[in-house]
């Protein structure tokens, strides 16, 4: 399972950032993602947040034997119209890419952010 | 060649797509002439799984692109001396942007295109246990509800399909029936944008009925008689006939009546697709739900079939077949190419709404002709 949340840090306090939204996505293993694979626990600044997209890839090319970690297995989806979850294999990048792209179009004018990926 | 139900569709050894760019083309015997297809866009199928789901995304053809595919169509024998140079550059147009208003209807209703929605007091849908929605045939054309109940999920809506709504769709297979038989007037393109309003709403309230509480929204008997078909008062084809006003007044009537006879107020909302009515729906104290939908040729990288959706937590996913069958109730004929240098490897696929041997059953079981990658052939 991924966890990704949203931090704020309030200018004038010294405290932990608060927590404005997390996800968690079963499934997905981001140690099978790179960047995210050495950016795990790390606090990313939002604004970096595009970069790191666009260079999300599988940890290496999928080699035949390991096909079966390549997917995420039964990852819960709305599938062709249903409004109930079913669960389907899907790619552990594409999964992620797709979740940081939501929190990006959601989050991703707002400067003070971060996220953190674990 | 074999009749498929969607279900049956997905689930043929001998409709299996596979990795690589797939040509998206469209076939209308109302006005492409025989033999022809006109291009719809590209389908870069990025991954399959070993199970047969395939990621992809979808690239529309521009506005240009669409609009020289026509003029090329109307510069075939079928066509000439028809149209007038004048007349093939303002109809050319006018088919081209039928076409892609079409298309991102159909994203939409596939749920990979996310509509804004225009609500006049969001709050009071997010702080209510249930919301009662009446739906206009826009709306239900383009089953906005789906992306409705999925940002605001805590909210149970209760549906309401007005009746004029299903009478309009009654007058649009009388329309489309009486345009289908001259097939020699280009502005047929216009029934591109008629066809869903018969083929996809029929399925959108079945839809509908399955995953919402429903109801219909009767008219009183003496109302009936204002209800105005589609009879043509128009020389213009792209232009909407004028009962749209009178039934959108039948329309907003139906929802005061409920609020009174039912003793509701900010409960009730009125989704609908048209801005007009959504605005004079607002001036007479109806709260509205406009699904205000995104230009799909402003998406520079195509549309991918899965997105994650930050409201409900969980990814939303449109199969290839689920794509390729909407496209044909909208454009009556889809075929699916790969792209190859080498024929023999020549991979395609047809899929046909209005084939001879449908019986009723066929169409209320929404029942396809697929044609094409032969048995137990893999694409």
């Amino acid at each position: 399972m991924v966890t990704i949340e949203i931090l704020q840090q309030e200018d004038t306090t010294e405290d932990d950032p608060t927590i404005k939204e997390r996800i968690q996505i079963q499934g997905i293993q981001v140690l099978r993602i790179t960047p995210i694979n050495i950016k795990v626990s790390i606090p990313i600044p939002m604004t970096e947040l595009l970069d790191i997209i666009n260079e999300i890839k599988p940890i290496e090319g999928p080699q035949q034997e390991e096909l079966d970690s390549y997917y995420a297995m039964q990852v819960p989806v709305y599938n062709d119209g249903n409004l109930s979850a079913e669960e389907l294999d899907l790619p552990h990048h594409i999964g992620l890419r797709l979740a940081l792209e939501s929190v990006l179009q959601r989050y991703g004018t707002s400067n003070d952010l971060q996220i953190l990926i674990s | 060649m074999a009749i498929f139900s969607l279900d049956e569709f997905k689930s043929s050894p001998d409709t299996r797509f596979s990795k690589g760019t797939w040509i998206v083309e469209y076939h209308d015997q109302t006005h492409v002439s025989e033999g022809n297809y006109l291009g719809l866009g590209k389908v870069e199928i990025e991954e399959c799984t070993p199970n047969g789901n395939c990621f992809f995304r979808f690239h529309p053809c521009s506005g240009e692109e669409l609009e020289e595919d026509i003029r090329n169509e109307w510069e075939r024998d079928a066509w000439k001396g028809k149209l007038d140079p004048q007349q093939k550059e303002g109809q050319s147009e006018k088919a081209a942007q039928t076409i892609l208003d079409q298309l991102r209807e159909s994203m939409v209703r596939l749920g990979i295109l996310q509509p804004y929605f225009e609500i006049e007091h969001p709050k009071f849908i997010t702080e209510r246990k249930f919301a009662i929605v009446v739906l206009d045939t826009n709306a239900l054309r383009n089953s906005a509800v789906y992306h409705l109940q999925e940002q605001f999920r805590t909210t149970q809506m209760w549906i309401i399909i007005p009746t004029v709504t299903l009478m309009e769709i009654g007058e649009r297979v009388a329309t489309i029936k009486s345009r289908v038989n001259d097939k020699s007037k280009p502005s047929n393109t216009a029934l591109i944008r008629n066809r869903p309003q018969v083929t996809i709403t029929s399925q959108a309230v079945k839809w509908i009925r399955k995953h919402f509480p429903t109801e219909t929204l009767e008219l009183a008997p003496e109302l009936f008689r204002a209800f105005r078909g589609y009879e043509t008062r128009s020389t213009d084809p792209y232009k909407e006939p004028d009962r749209i006003s009178i039934n959108d007044r039948l329309i907003l009537e139906g929802i005061k009546n409920l609020r009174r006879q039912r003793n509701l107020s900010e409960e009730v909302y009125l989704m609908s697709g048209d801005k007009d009515m959504s605005r004079l729906a607002r001036l007479e104290g109806i709260q509205t739900i406009y699904p205000d939908i995104p230009d799909i040729q402003g998406i520079s990288d195509g549309i991918y079939s899965i997105r994650y959706s930050l409201e409900s937590q969980t990814y939303v996913v449109c199969s290839i077949h689920r794509f390729l069958w909407d496209l044909t109730h909208v454009f009556s004929k889809i075929r699916v190419r790969k792209c190859t240098e080498s024929f023999e490897t020549k991979k395609e696929l047809e899929l046909f709404y209005y084939y001879p041997t449908k019986r009723v059953n066929d169409w209320v079981d929404d029942k396809l002709e697929v044609t094409g990658f032969g048995s137990s052939s893999t694409a």
